[in-house]
């Protein structure tokens, strides 16, 4: 029997660009399975990053429900969503994002500071899951960007989060580094039962893929699962 | 560790402008504490003149004259002729012209005083007990001061009492105008004194401060009995306390009026000179305000400026770590550490220059030389102003970015664009 992990109702949201609303988010309704690996097609533009920052609760939509693991998200305080990022997700990003100032085994170890636990034995076996484990003490400026992404995911797995959220997780990759992150995210995610939602733009990612959610200007167009 | 990494790691070129920002601190501090430091100095140099100097008293004596002196009456001595306060002042006319200014009487004249075990040429001042001690102060040593009540009771100082072999109890006497010794009795000694507008001193004589230029030992009476053994009631000199020191120049003005016709009697005041140093305080407090201000407005602003070029470099990384669960609140406390640093050390090394560097003395321009040289003091209200200083160009550099922090979606900070 499968579960809805991820619920979404009626979701809108709008920018405003100078005095110019910009609808990013036009009624998106859609929910993920637990376990799932789903990715959100879309050109840029579409509305990709806005759905998946509001599902980090990065952000709040204008109107409509996110559900994640059967907790209403959209009316967080600043603090609870800050709890919430930090035990329910792990989030990949387009340019990594590392701190530069950090080694990459400190860059793991950052998610697990709020929680005041530092497990540098697990951060280890995360680097060493994701093949770096022999430069756990290099810095960001010492590794390629295959490798700093591959230490970003490291890091979304810090805190063993249910969900992990990858926005173009690929963009910034050579074909060969961006096959095997693509596949060492959804490995690691079918190993450890994540559920794992990617923003992208490259419409071969639908091959590995349970569902696909196609955007385009903010709404909803095709739905494959 | 890696939380002193987030603190204070990865600024790259901003660190040095971090840096920066806490010399040009340090530097401004260093300026307007010391300039404060020499406010407070003088502040202190002006209380201890209007405390010393009293201002608000107004002095009038009879001529300083050369007088016949008894022979003294013990020894194969001559006669003398030594200088002494004319006594020319009806004491109904000074209190009459100083009126509404408390007026201290005294008679101040040379006297042969003899005791059992020899004599002393001394003087002898006739004083009103409990207004003397407004004006001046006196440390006994043994026995009491005197009292408005006392008769034939004399208090006298220490060297004068070793010279005269006398003690608490023992018996003196001086000769009055009419040619009758006066027994008095010593009611007390004295070890110390400062008596207010003393006569100069003329003659060799025991002194509880033998350098000084002014009379520092003698005999006191109460100046009813002066009255008695000079044989008159005229006054030799006189303080007049004003009801505050804005009103001695009129005080001065009627004194001169009254005694305008006695070419003998003199008025001093302090109150001109007090004034200088007033305004030479004022002056001080102008000048180091505006440079301090001025130190504190530019060097401030400038690092305000840095600091938020610093903090708004530092959003990235606030974004990251938000995203990865920090709260808000946490990177805040952050940011706080961080300006508190960068306060902190601005701050102590500004004061440490200020207080270590600076100069013990300070002497003021030419044009400003009544205040004389002043002591920079630092104060907890230099401490407070530094402090102040130091958190408010720091606040102003991190408010933006506080604000950004607690009002705004922080993505926008992340490297992709929020759409």
């Amino acid at each position: 029997m499968t579960t809805k992990f991820a619920l979404l109702r009626s979701v809108c949201k709008t920018y405003r660009r100078g005095s110019k609303p910009v609808e990013a988010l036009r009624d998106i309704s859609l929910s993920v399975t637990t376990g799932e690996f789903v990715v959100v097609l879309g050109p840029s533009g579409s509305g990709k990053t806005t759905l998946l920052n509001l599902i980090a609760a990065l952000d709040r939509p204008d109107a409509g429900e996110i559900i994640i693991a059967s907790e209403d998200i959209t009316g967080l305080s600043l603090r609870a969503a800050a709890r919430y990022r930090n035990q329910c997700i792990g989030i990949v990003f387009q340019s990594y994002n590392l701190l530069p100032q950090l080694t990459a085994m400190e860059n793991v170890l950052v998610p697990m500071l709020p929680r005041g636990r530092l497990d540098r034995r697990y951060a280890l076996e995360l680097l060493e899951h994701v093949g770096l484990g022999d430069r756990a003490r290099h810095r960001p400026a010492e590794l390629s960007g295959g490798e700093q992404q591959r230490v970003a995911i490291a890091r979304a797995f810090a805190n063993d989060p249910p969900l992990i959220i990858a926005d173009e997780p690929t963009g910034n990759l050579d074909d060969h580094n961006a096959r095997r992150v693509m596949e060492l995210l959804r490995r690691s995610c079918r190993e450890r039962g994540k559920t794992l939602l990617m923003a992208t733009h490259d419409r071969q990612a639908r091959q590995w893929a349970d569902g696909v959610f196609e955007l385009q200007t903010g709404r909803l167009t095709s739905v494959q699962t | 560790m890696i939380y002193a990494k987030l603190l204070f790691g990865g600024f790259g070129r901003r660190g040095l402008e971090a840096i920066t920002a806490a010399v040009v601190l340090a530097l401004t501090n260093a300026i307007v504490a010391s300039g404060l430091m020499i406010i407070v100095g003088s502040y202190d140099a002006l209380s201890r003149a209007e405390r010393n100097d009293r201002p608000d008293i107004v002095h009038i004596k009879g001529r300083f004259n050369r007088a016949v002196f008894e022979t003294p009456r013990r020894g194969n001595l001559p006669p003398l002729l030594l200088p002494v306060y004319e006594p020319l002042l009806d004491p109904g006319e000074v209190v009459s012209a100083g009126q509404g200014a408390v007026v201290v009487m005294r008679q101040s004249l040379l006297r042969n005083v003899v005791s059992p075990d020899g004599f002393l040429n001394i003087y002898v001042f006739g004083v009103e007990p409990e207004l003397e001690r407004q004006v001046g102060i006196f440390s006994v040593a043994q026995g009491r001061f005197l009292r408005p009540a006392d008769e034939a009771v004399a208090v006298l100082d220490q060297a004068s009492a070793k010279a005269l072999g006398v003690e608490v109890g023992d018996p003196i006497s001086i000769r009055k105008a009419d040619g009758l010794d006066l027994p008095i009795n010593v009611v007390g000694i004295l070890d110390g004194w400062e008596l207010r507008d003393a006569p100069p001193r003329t003659v060799e004589a025991a002194a509880l401060d033998p350098a000084a230029d002014f009379v520092s030992s003698g005999i006191f009476i109460t100046l009813r009995m002066s009255q008695q053994i000079f044989g008159r009631s005229a006054l030799t000199d006189a303080l007049l306390i004003a009801p505050r020191p804005a009103s001695v120049p009129v005080l001065v003005d009627k004194l001169r009026v009254a005694f305008r016709l006695e070419p003998g009697v003199f008025v001093s005041e302090r109150f001109g000179r007090f004034r200088r140093k007033v305004q030479d305080f004022e002056l001080s407090l102008a000048f180091f305000s505006i440079v301090s201000a001025a130190a504190a407005a530019l060097a401030g602003a400038f690092v305000a400026h840095l600091l938020h070029d610093v903090c708004a470099d530092r959003r990235q990384q606030h974004a990251i770590l938000i995203a990865l669960g920090f709260s808000p609140g946490r990177n805040m406390l952050m940011l706080i550490t961080l300006g508190f640093c960068v306060a902190l050390a601005g701050a102590m090394a500004g004061t440490f220059v200020a207080v270590l560097a600076g100069p013990a003395h300070f002497a003021m321009p030419s044009l400003m030389a009544d205040l004389g040289t002043i002591e920079p003091q630092f104060t907890f209200l230099v401490g407070g102003v530094v402090a102040g200083l130091s958190i408010s160009a720091v606040g102003f550099g991190l408010s933006p970015t506080a604000w950004w922090l607690s009002h705004s979606v922080v993505t926008g900070e992340m490297a992709e664009p929020a759409l």
